[in-house]
């Protein structure tokens, strides 16, 4: 059978005729069944919800499907908190900014800071790949595999990433990742993710001095402490950059564009082919 | 090397090997002025592939891609990234913004070109490993089974068996623009011949479209990266209508009793 001949016949998937969810039910008005008269998040009314708890909680239920205890939300509010922000050097807020000052719609700039928010390499999907490497590896003797990974050749070009969330960041260890990791530790009234991580740090800057605990490392383990699934992981990041890079956004969108740094043409370095226009 | 010269090196300077613009002067990728050659004088596909890869295609490989990304073109809103581009028109949200949106979606592992780094990646090996000596069966049972059936990379997609696109694309591709079927695409025919006997799945777009490009000398990273936006044109089609013809929120809108909820039962708040 040639591939010119393909026919095409359907699968035969069942499709389901309605949407399901268990997050959200919603009563109709007695008038028009398109508008809401009740609506419940996980069981709980709006107007109860928004009188009695925070955004965090809400956050956490909607991810979870319950509020969080005393000792989960002492940790997942410190989580949001300390990631809301990256400062205007990181690539998401950067994205923001870029936008902003060349007057990009509004509505547009959160989605922008999202996006590159999600990266592989410093962003939210390092997040949920270290979360997917340290379950996986988490019944191992930490000091044992940090001499493993270490182990592996490779080019060093830039960064040594030895594992998702853990290596070098701008050649050394990230003294606010380190920092960061411990005050997050130390909100959890137990914390064995953290203390199995610790120790493969350990083993990482005994193998060289400038591999630590990268900043996505630290949300990650933070995120397995409260047991959130390594899906998650990129896009509770997203959530809580977002907060830092529409606030930059918005302060950029009122600005003019020459007062984003534009690289003068001495600095455009054209490499390897004509400068010229042919 | 200190770690951070690395870094320093790139501070306040951008080099790049595409080119740019020089104001006053003129634009130029790889050389070539944007405005005084390629413009006039080659198709907009021609500066893509120019643009990702540094080497201008010959004028059939152009053509070859605006006939793959017109087979992606279909204005059915029951396309899912094409729906985000409909839900985008029908809260008059931004046609840049419902179109990216859409694009996004399509950034898929199971449709549109998300698909394209594991279809390239099993072609690529199945091809060497063929030459090799290892036999098609091998090559596909060995790949995970879905339901019993090897999930292979290129030889699955939602709704149906086979693919309609893949005829035409490789009638024009052979007969208009005549090209050849190199290594990777005979290994494709090989394999999609092994899935129909024995499991009666065939060839997909993403399948024949790598294949083809990898005969074509392009790395997967360059196909992945050409290929981003193929189902804009549907995706438009899509959010045009409802932003442009149809009242907001016109595309299937649900009653409040349209969900069925499987959560829990109604609680209070323990404060």
């Amino acid at each position: 059978m040639s591939i010119k001949d393909t026919n095409v016949t359907p699968r035969g998937d069942v499709f389901a005729e309605r949407l399901k969810t268990r997050i959200t039910a919603e009563s109709p008005s007695d008038t028009n069944p398109y508008l809401t008269a009740r609506r419940y998040t996980h069981g709980y009314e709006l107007e109860e919800l928004s009188t009695a708890v925070a955004f965090d909680q809400m956050i956490f239920l909607l991810l979870r499907g319950d509020l969080p205890n005393a000792a989960e939300r002492r940790l997942f509010n410190a989580l949001l908190v300390s990631f809301a922000n990256p400062g205007i050097r990181d690539p998401a807020v950067r994205a923001a900014v870029t936008a902003a000052a060349s007057k990009t719609e509004i509505s547009s700039l959160l989605p922008i800071s999202a996006t590159i928010a999600g990266g592989s390499v410093g962003g939210g999907a390092e997040v949920s790949n270290a979360m997917r490497f340290i379950r996986r590896h988490r019944r191992r003797d930490p000091l044992h595999l940090a001499a493993e990974v270490c182990s592996v050749d490779f080019e060093q070009v830039a960064d040594r990433l030895v594992a998702p969330g853990f290596g070098s960041t701008f050649g050394a260890i990230d003294p606010m990742a380190k920092r960061m990791a411990v005050s997050l530790a130390n909100r959890c009234d137990e914390h064995p993710v953290f203390t199995w991580c610790e120790r493969f740090v350990e083993g990482l800057t005994e193998q060289d001095a400038s591999l630590g605990w990268r900043w996505w490392g630290v949300c990650a383990a933070a995120l397995l402490e409260l047991g959130f699934h390594p899906r998650t992981g990129v896009g509770i990041y997203q959530v809580a950059v977002s907060a830092g890079a529409l606030a930059h956004g918005l302060e950029w969108r009122v600005r003019a564009y020459t007062d984003l740094p534009f690289v003068p043409e001495d600095d455009y370095i054209l490499e390897g082919e004509e400068r010229e226009p042919r | 090397m200190n770690r951070a010269e690395h870094w320093d090196q790139f501070r306040g300077v951008i080099r790049t090997r595409k080119g740019g613009w020089q104001i006053g002067k003129g634009v130029t990728s790889y050389g070539h002025s944007l405005l005084g050659e390629l413009m006039p004088g080659h198709p907009f596909f021609s500066v893509l592939i120019l643009n990702v890869t540094g080497t201008l295609p010959e004028p059939r490989l152009a053509r070859w891609f605006e006939a793959f990304f017109i087979a992606m073109s279909w204005p059915d809103p029951r396309m899912w990234c094409n729906f985000i581009g409909a839900l985008g028109g029908s809260v008059r949200a931004t046609p840049i913004a419902s179109i990216a949106a859409g694009v996004c979606a399509s950034d898929s592992a199971i449709y549109g070109p998300g698909t394209i780094p594991k279809s390239c990646e099993f072609i690529a090996t199945a091809t060497a490993d063929y030459a090799l000596g290892v036999s098609v069966g091998d090559i596909v049972e060995r790949e995970q089974k879905l339901r019993g059936v090897p999930a292979v990379p290129g030889y699955y997609r939602p709704f149906a068996k086979g693919d309609e696109r893949v005829g035409p694309i490789h009638t024009y591709a052979t007969k208009v623009l005549a090209f050849g079927e190199g290594a990777h695409l005979q290994m494709a025919q090989r394999v999609h011949d092994y899935l129909e006997r024995e499991y009666q799945e065939r060839m997909n777009l993403a399948g024949y479209i790598t294949a083809f490009l990898l005969d074509q000398g392009m790395t997967p990273a360059q196909i992945h990266v050409v290929s981003s936006f193929c189902t804009n044109a549907g995706i438009h089609a899509c959010y045009a209508e409802q932003a442009n013809d149809r009242p907001p929120g016109s595309i299937l809108p649900l009653r409040c009793d349209d969900i069925d909820y499987i959560g829990v039962a109604p609680r209070t708040v323990d404060r």
